[in-house]
């Protein structure tokens, strides 16, 4: 699914610069704790989470996830704005819980690959 | 003999620990006491320490008293938990800078305080072991404050920043930020790893001296395996253990079974 389709559906607000709006999202990693991230999320998965740091920035970059998404009205610092566009990173800005953002990206298609398997 | 130059003082080794939690932490044993801590501190040869209650430096005053004649140290230190609920052990040259800190920490706490748990009790004591007062407000909560805005914070108020047990799963930066942030200016990093095996693990902690501390909420847990060693002046201040880190004017640090 493209970005730019799951930015519209879920009316997410622009943190930063949009890079690679045309960028095909490969499925959804959801986790506050950045190790656990660094351990499980995978190349073009949507990141979603409450965390701010910057920190987010470079994993994302290193991981090459296609955006971050930081739900639940949690802010975001000016220093991750920052870094994110200097790294061509899209973040993302949602006052819904995450719980709400996570059901709305499943009803999108956006599946764990083990149900979509299923059908 | 040389002329117009200070004296070099005396170093020596001083086993350390720099994270210890009081009566005042909800999560401590009601036996950590100041003349509890200090007592057991002595039978253990622990010549310096570092009270750090969450959000609170009430009773490091108590604990210094108790300290007095004993030849033990006692420094003012505070745990703050960040907005990205990292632990770190924030330590401070002197009260009133300790006390500002404290009173900087206390706006940043959030304004709609959740109540103690049952059987949570939060202590302010004497150096007799009196109680003072309870203080009836959870201090465990995250402040709205980044770990880069705390370690400026204590860097303001002329202090040092330890990043607390960097190997537990959940509280810690490496578990909560998946590296070392990139200049953070931490002092050191707590940790119970050896050096080799965290530097593998978490390539980022290469260059930040490292500590070992209790983080104890009981008395047993004073009593560790392996204790943080420093090479300083007898007399040991905040600037001793800042050069011990940096390795600057003989002083050094160690960690040693």
């Amino acid at each position: 699914m493209l970005l730019s389709q799951i930015v519209k559906e879920l009316t997410l607000d622009q943190l930063t610069d949009f890079h690679g709006a045309e960028r095909t999202v490969g499925g959804v990693y959801v986790a506050d704790l950045i190790s656990l991230v660094m351990a499980n999320a995978k190349q073009d998965d949507l990141w979603l989470t409450h965390q701010g740091h910057q920190n987010i920035v470079a994993l994302a970059s290193l991981l090459r996830l296609s955006c971050v998404v930081i739900g639940g009205g949690m802010r975001c610092q000016e220093e991750t704005i920052r870094k994110a566009n200097e790294e061509k990173i899209s973040l993302f800005g949602s006052t819904l819980p995450i719980y709400e953002l996570a059901g709305r990206l499943y009803v999108c298609g956006l599946q764990p690959s083990a149900y979509a398997e299923m059908d | 003999m040389s002329v117009g130059c200070s004296p070099v003082p005396m170093l020596k080794w001083i086993k350390a620990d720099l994270h210890i939690h009081t009566v005042l932490s909800a999560c401590a044993d009601l036996d950590m006491s100041p003349r509890e801590i200090i007592n057991t501190a002595k039978l253990l040869g622990i010549g310096l320490l570092a009270i750090t209650d969450h959000h609170a430096i009430d009773n490091v005053a108590a604990c210094r008293e108790v300290a007095k004649g004993t030849g033990i140290t006692v420094l003012f230190g505070m745990e703050v938990q960040t907005r990205e609920e990292v632990h770190l052990v924030c330590l401070f040259p002197s009260e009133d800078l300790a006390d500002s800190f404290a009173a900087l920490v206390a706006q940043h706490l959030p304004s709609n305080w959740l109540s103690l748990g049952a059987g949570e009790i939060q202590a302010v004591v004497t150096a007799n072991d009196q109680v003072v007062r309870l203080d009836q407000r959870k201090l465990l909560a995250s402040l709205d404050l980044s770990v880069e805005d705390v370690c400026g914070a204590v860097a303001r108020h002329q202090g040092l920043t330890i990043a607390a047990h960097v190997d537990r799963p959940q509280y810690s930066l490496l578990a909560n930020l998946g590296f070392v942030p990139p200049e953070l200016p931490v002092a050191a990093l707590e940790t119970i790893s050896d050096a080799a095996a965290l530097h593998k693990k978490h390539p980022s902690t290469v260059g930040y001296p490292l500590l070992c501390s209790s983080d104890a909420h009981c008395l047993p847990m004073l009593n560790k395996e392996k204790y943080t060693y420093f090479y300083v002046a007898e007399d040991v201040t905040l600037s001793e253990i800042r050069m011990a880190l940096k390795g600057e004017g003989g002083r050094k640090v160690r960690i040693e079974n």
